[in-house]
C-alpha cells in the first residue's frame, strides 16, 4: 500500500486533470477484473457485487494545483491557484502542462526587497512560473493558457514518517485500492473521485451513479501538531492513529456512524483519534446530501503541511486508517448504522 | 567534465558559511584533476595554481552557501532554527532540507506555525514561525541531532529549463565555482604567460574571512572575484541585468584600470558583457581582497542570476561558459606591460 502511495504521490493530477492518476489506478486494479466505469466528470467507479447494502467508499484523485492564466511579455507564466497558500510556493519546482515541462516559482531576491516588501505576503497574482523562456513567443511555443501546473516534489521517507506532494488524497486512493483487494458482505462500490478540491464536485455525480445507502470517505486531513499551538488547534496529530470525523465544515456525522467507527477502532485495538476541527470539507459533504440523504463516515489520515509542495504523514496512521475501514466493512458494522434508517 | 556535472556535484555538497569542508573536498578533487598544485589555507579556502611567473592573478569564487543552524529541539522533536546569512524565511514553508548531523545528513521538511489559524489576513512568515520537521520521534531527534548542526536546502540536481537555463539551490556561488573548475581545465592545456591562482573561498556570505586570507596569502598582483548578480524578473532598472551576458562591475570598490583591461579582453574576444555600477560594497569577495596588503587591484565579474537566495536560483549556461572564455582570454593575452596598464593616473 505504501509503495503504491509513493507512485500515486509522484503523479501529476491537479483538479480537472486527473487522467494520469485514473490511468494508474485503473491499470493497477485491472487484475481484479471488477466492473469498472469512468463517468463524464472523470470519476473512476469500481463495483464488487455482494450481498447486503450498497456501500460506497471514496477517495479523491485530484490534488491542489495551479493553472496558466496568461503568458507575460518576459516569457514567464501568470497563474491561478486553488487551495494553495501563496506563502508556500516561492522557491519551489513545478511541472507545466501535458509534457510536464519543468519550471520554478521565484521571487524578488531578499537583497532587493524594501522593508515593506519583506514584511508582506507574496500573493499568487504577483508570482509567476519561470520555464526559462526568452520572451512571450518562446513561452507560447512551449506552454499555453489553461495548462495545468503541478508541484514537482518526489516522495521520500522522512525519519519515521513519509513526505511528498498530493498526500491529500493519494493516501485515500492507496487505502481504497487496498480495500478493493478484499471481499465484504455488502454491495461494494469504490469511487476514485475528481475535483474534490474545487468544491467536492466529483462526489456529486459519483453518489448519483452509485446510489449508496452508506458511504465511507477516506481522506488526508490537517495536522497542526506543531509546538506552541493550543492542543485544540492541532485538528489531528501525526502518529496518533486514524482520525474519525465528527464534524467538519460541511458535514455532521450521524452519531451512530461516528460511534460505529469508534467502536470498530476500540474493539480491534486500532489507534484512532477524533478529528477536532470543525472546518474544511471532504467528499462526504456532497454525499450526505445526495439523493434522499446518506450516512457518511469519515476516516482520515493526519497530514502536516497539507496543500503545500511537501506534506508529511505517518505510514502507521495510514495502516490504521486502512485497518479501521476494513474492520468496519468486514464486521458489517454498517448494519449498526443502517438499522435505524 | 561537463559544466552541469560540475555544478551538480558542487551543489550536492553542503557548505553553509563556516562549515565548507564537504564542498571544499569536492572542489579540491576537481582542481586536482587539472594540477597537482592544490592546497587549502587556514580558514579552509581551496587553491589551485596554474602557469608561472608574474603577474600572479587571483581568481576567487566563494564556495559557502546560505543556510540555517539548529538552535533548539522542541518537545515533540521538531527543530528550531536560525539563519546563516541572507535567508528569506518566506521561501521555507513546504521546502525540503537536509540536516547535517554528526551521523550524516537527515532529510527534513520545513514547516510553519499558522500564526492565525482561523481569522485575519495571512501574515508573512517570520523566523519565529519556522520549524524543521525531521519526522523523527522526539527521543530519536534528540539522539541524532545537535544544536548547532547545519541545515541546507535539499540538494536536488539542477533542473534543466528551456534555452540552456538551469535552476536549483546554491547556484550562488557554485555555478561560478564550477566555472572556476572549468577554467582550471582550460588553463592546464595551454602555456600561460602569467600565474593564475584559483581560489574557492569560505565565508563570503558572512565575514569575508576567506577572501581576506586569500588576499593576504596568495601573493596576488591583481584579483578577480567571480560571483552572481541579479537578473530580472522582477525588472529593477539599473539593478538587474539580462541572463544572456556576463556583467563587469565599475565603481568605487573596483579597480578602474583592471576593469578596463578586462573590458578590452572581452571586446577583443567578441564576448558581449553588461556593465553594473556599484557605488560602495559589491557584497562580494572583491570588496575584501582589494584592501589586503598594500592594495590589490581587484575587479568583479558576475553571472546574472534570478531569484537569489532561494532554492530555484536560475542562470544561463552559455553565459557561465562565456565567463570561462573571458577569463581564459584575459589570462592568455596578459599584456607584457601589465604594471603600466594597472597604474593609476595622477
Amino acid at each position: 500500500m505504501l509503495a503504491r502511495l509513493e507512485q500515486l504521490s509522484n503523479l501529476c493530477g491537479v483538479s480537472g486533470d486527473e487522467g494520469r492518476v485514473r490511468a494508474y489506478i485503473k491499470q493497477a486494479l485491472a487484475p481484479l477484473k471488477l466492473e469498472t466505469h469512468t463517468d463524464p466528470l472523470g470519476n473512476l467507479i469500481l463495483h464488487r457485487p455482494g450481498p447486503g447494502p450498497r456501500i460506497l467508499a471514496c477517495a479523491h484523485m485530484d490534488e491542489v494545483g495551479m493553472l496558466v492564466r496568461g503568458i507575460l511579455e518576459d516569457g514567464t507564466l501568470a497563474y491561478d491557484a486553488k487551495g494553495i497558500d501563496p506563502r508556500c510556493v516561492v522557491g519551489k519546482r513545478v511541472r507545466v502542462g501535458e509534457s510536464g515541462l519543468p519550471g520554478v516559482i521565484g521571487a524578488k531576491a531578499i537583497h532587493m526587497q524594501t522593508e515593506e516588501e519583506f514584511a508582506s505576503v507574496w500573493e499568487h497574482r504577483a508570482l509567476y512560473v519561470d520555464i526559462g523562456a526568452k520572451d512571450k513567443a518562446d513561452a507560447e511555443a512551449n506552454a499555453a493558457v489553461g495548462d495545468f501546473i503541478c508541484f514537482d516534489t518526489r516522495f521520500m521517507r522522512l525519519g519515521a514518517l513519509l513526505s511528498g506532494k498530493a498526500l491529500d488524497d493519494r493516501i485515500g486512493c492507496a487505502i481504497l485500492m487496498q480495500l478493493l483487494q478484499n471481499t465484504y458482505a455488502c454491495d461494494f462500490y469504490a469511487a476514485f473521485t475528481v475535483q474534490e478540491e474545487l468544491g467536492l464536485r466529483g462526489a456529486i455525480t459519483a453518489a448519483y451513479a452509485v446510489r449508496p445507502q452508506l458511504a465511507l470517505v477516506l481522506e488526508a486531513t490537517t495536522a497542526n501538531d506543531l509546538p506552541g499551538l493550543r492542543p485544540d488547534e492541532s485538528v489531528t496529530r501525526v502518529g496518533g492513529g486514524a482520525a474519525i470525523t465528527m464534524m467538519d465544515g460541511v458535514t455532521m456525522a450521524l452519531p451512530r456512524m461516528f460511534f460505529a467507527l469508534k467502536a470498530a477502532a476500540e474493539q480491534n485495538g486500532i489507534p484512532y483519534q477524533v478529528r477536532q476541527g470543525t472546518r474544511g470539507g471532504t467528499d462526504g459533504g456532497s454525499i450526505h446530501t445526495a439523493l434522499a440523504g446518506c450516512p457518511v463516515g469519515g476516516i482520515s489520515v493526519p497530514c502536516r503541511y497539507i496543500h503545500s509542495p511537501c506534506g508529511v504523514a505517518s505510514g502507521e496512521d495510514i495502516q490504521a486508517a486502512y485497518a479501521l475501514a476494513h474492520a468496519f466493512l468486514k464486521e458489517e458494522r454498517f448494519h449498526e448504522v443502517l438499522r435505524h434508517v | 567534465m561537463e559544466i552541469v556535472s560540475r555544478i551538480a556535484k558542487l551543489t550536492a555538497a553542503p557548505g553553509v558559511s563556516g562549515m565548507e569542508e564537504a564542498v571544499a573536498q569536492e572542489i579540491m578533487a576537481q582542481f586536482k584533476a587539472c594540477t597537482p598544485d592544490v592546497w587549502q589555507d587556514v580558514p579552509g579556502s581551496v587553491y589551485a595554481r596554474l602557469g608561472r611567473g608574474r603577474p600572479v592573478v587571483l581568481i576567487a569564487a566563494h564556495m559557502d552557501e546560505i543556510g540555517m543552524l539548529v538552535t533548539a529541539i522542541e518537545e515533540n522533536g521538531m527543530l528550531r532554527v536560525c539563519k546563516i546569512a541572507g535567508v528569506d524565511p518566506r521561501i521555507l514553508p513546504g521546502a525540503r532540507v537536509l540536516v547535517h548531523t554528526a551521523g550524516g545528513p537527515l532529510p527534513a521538511v520545513m514547516g510553519a506555525l499558522p500564526p492565525h489559524l482561523q481569522t485575519g489576513k495571512p501574515k508573512a512568515y517570520a523566523w519565529e514561525d519556522i520549524l524543521c520537521d525531521t519526522g523523527l520521534p522526539a527521543p530519536e531527534a534528540r539522539r541524532l541531532v545537535s544544536v548547532g548542526d547545519a541545515i541546507t536546502l535539499y540538494p536536488d540536481a539542477p533542473l534543466r529549463l528551456l534555452n540552456e537555463r538551469i535552476a536549483g539551490k546554491t547556484l550562488d556561488d557554485r555555478a561560478p565555482l564550477a566555472a572556476l573548475a572549468q577554467l582550471a581545465e582550460a588553463l592546464c592545456a595551454v602555456e600561460l604567460p602569467c600565474t593564475a591562482v584559483l581560489c574557492a573561498t569560505v565565508q563570503e556570505e558572512r565575514s569575508g574571512a576567506g577572501a581576506l586570507a586569500a588576499g593576504w596569502g596568495a601573493g596576488a598582483d591583481m584579483a578577480i572575484a567571480l560571483d552572481v548578480t541579479h537578473a530580472p524578473p522582477p525588472e529593477e532598472k539599473f539593478r538587474t541585468f539580462p541572463l544572456e551576458a556576463p556583467v563587469l562591475t565599475r565603481g568605487g570598490s573596483i579597480h578602474p584600470r583592471l576593469f578596463a583591461v578586462l573590458a578590452k579582453a572581452a571586446a577583443s574576444a567578441g564576448i558581449p558583457y553588461a556593465t553594473e555600477a556599484c557605488m560602495t560594497a559589491s557584497g562580494t569577495d572583491a570588496w575584501d581582497i582589494y584592501t589586503r596588503r598594500a592594495g590589490i587591484p581587484t575587479a568583479l565579474i558576475s553571472v546574472p542570476l534570478r531569484y537569489m537566495h532561494t532554492g530555484v536560483e536560475l542562470i544561463s549556461l552559455p553565459t557561465l561558459c562565456q565567463t570561462v572564455r573571458l577569463l581564459t582570454e584575459f589570462l592568455l593575452h596578459m599584456p607584457a606591460n601589465w604594471e603600466d596598464e594597472l597604474c593609476l593616473p595622477g
